[in-house]
């Protein structure tokens, strides 16, 4: 992949200026990447629009903190949205149920059935369903629910090494995907 | 860590991922700053997540940017799609708020209905799982009772067996017990008519006298949750059955001074 420019950084580095019309326009760049990304974590059409107008005012009071020279501007706004909503998501089960149940299978849960239906037909399995199932389990556990590498060997019983050559796989396979669908 | 190494480790897709500890981010953000190789697959690693992002993309609905937009101050321009004149007017909003907040207000009632629900529900599970527990555990018992009432009724039916009954001695004349004993697969049961519970430290023993020889026939459990019919060791002869009181456990061969039951066969 050839690298590009980061045309998020350009317009963040302007919102770090306080610049309001940047931020209108970085909204209207990246907010339906985001919302895709936030409505696969939360399943509920309702949870993500909230999760979405939290990261974006989020974005804006931190924007400060980005740093070009760390990641791409895109990877920085992302994670600030995943973390709100895989909190809520968390806290949501974790009421509902009083902790006891694991957060395993929240991923397809939270929403209503129609909502999980459209959620199959959305371009997720476009790309992720050409993953093979284990490799996409990888990108599944770690990105949309948020765990971490030994947390994740832990809760399916694979060894740790494999889990970090798996994630790595996925992405490599991932990329194939993305090739063929451009 | 060579930036190779560091490339095939899977370190830098996991924190791409957000999966590293500080110490970890603070290592890939080193040589991110010092290796232009690992800088290039980071970015590459970003990029790939972006597009997948970008290929998923789902319009939110303009009131989150509305929404988004206000709340931080900004008078909000440009893409927002002009009204038709005369579609909309100050009373019609106002009515259509009033109408969103009273939907929300059901809405809420609704939730909260439904939610008290499936509360009451699961109490309602978790007293029936009980129940079923606790009914299962019965209906075990009664099946362990049966079974044993039903061998014992087929030891008494059957036509090999003898019964040898156990009458008691001048200072035992209350005492009374019966033997089944199937001589063709020498085995013995014990049941206990009258018999007074032993002092503590004490059992009762049954022994088998052949050709005047005692021969230990085991051990009566006494105790208050012991059947009062119980299988005995395996005796191929006997004229006579005998039970004396011992020291619990048994002894090898009987104390004729605490003989309690006899019978012949």
């Amino acid at each position: 992949m050839v690298s590009e420019v980061d045309k998020g950084a350009v317009l963040l580095t302007a919102v770090q200026n306080g610049d309001q019309e940047a931020f209108a326009e970085l909204y209207d760049q990246y907010s339906a990447a985001i919302h895709g990304v936030v409505l696969r974590i939360v399943g509920s059409n309702d949870m993500a629009e909230e999760v979405l107008q939290d990261a974006f005012v989020k974005i804006w009071r931190s924007a400060r903190s980005f740093d070009a020279a760390k990641g791409r501007a895109f990877t920085w706004m992302v994670n600030i949205a995943r973390n709100t909503a895989i909190d809520l998501v968390r806290t949501a089960q974790y009421r509902n149920n009083d902790g006891i149940r694991t957060l395993d299978k929240h991923v397809y849960r939270m929403g209503s059935d129609e909502e999980r239906a459209r959620m199959d037909h959305l371009g997720m399995d476009k790309v992720l369903g050409k993953l093979k199932p284990e490799l996409r389990e990888m990108i599944d556990l770690a990105y949309y629910q948020g765990y971490s590498q030994q947390e994740i060997a832990d809760r399916t019983g694979i060894a740790l090494g494999t889990v970090k050559s798996r994630t790595r796989a996925a992405l490599l396979q991932l990329k194939e995907a993305l090739k063929e669908l451009a | 860590m060579s930036a190779a190494e560091l490339i095939a480790s899977g370190l830098l897709e996991a924190h791409v991922l957000g999966q590293t500890s500080p110490s970890e981010t603070a290592l890939v953000d080193h040589m991110r700053a010092t290796d232009s190789s690992v800088r290039a697959e980071l970015d590459s690693i970003e990029q790939i997540l972006e597009a997948l992002a970008m290929a998923n993309a789902e319009p939110a609905p303009a009131r989150v940017r509305a929404a988004v937009l206000a709340s931080i101050g900004h008078a909000d321009k440009g893409h927002v799609v002009a009204m038709k004149p005369g579609t909309s007017s100050t009373g019609g909003m106002k009515w259509l708020a009033a109408a969103s907040v009273a939907a929300l207000v059901v809405s809420a009632i609704g939730n909260w209905m439904l939610y008290s629900r499936v509360d009451a529900m699961e109490e309602q599970l978790a007293v029936m799982q009980n129940d079923r527990t606790s009914l299962a555990q019965q209906m075990e018992t009664q099946r362990a009772s049966l079974e044993a009432s039903n061998a014992q009724l087929a030891v008494v039916l059957d036509p090999h067996v003898v019964l040898v009954p156990l009458a008691g001695t001048d200072t035992t004349m209350d005492a009374a017990a019966r033997i089944y004993w199937d001589p063709t697969t020498k085995d013995v049961y014990l049941d206990v008519l009258t018999l007074p519970q032993p002092p503590p430290g004490k059992q009762y023993q049954l022994w088998a006298l052949a050709g005047g020889q005692p021969v230990d026939a085991g051990m009566y459990d006494s105790g208050t949750n012991a059947p009062h019919v119980q299988r005995m060791k395996t005796i191929a002869e006997a004229q006579t059955f005998a039970v004396t009181l011992e020291d619990a456990g048994g002894v090898p061969s009987p104390t004729l001074s605490a003989l309690v039951l006899m019978g012949q066969v």
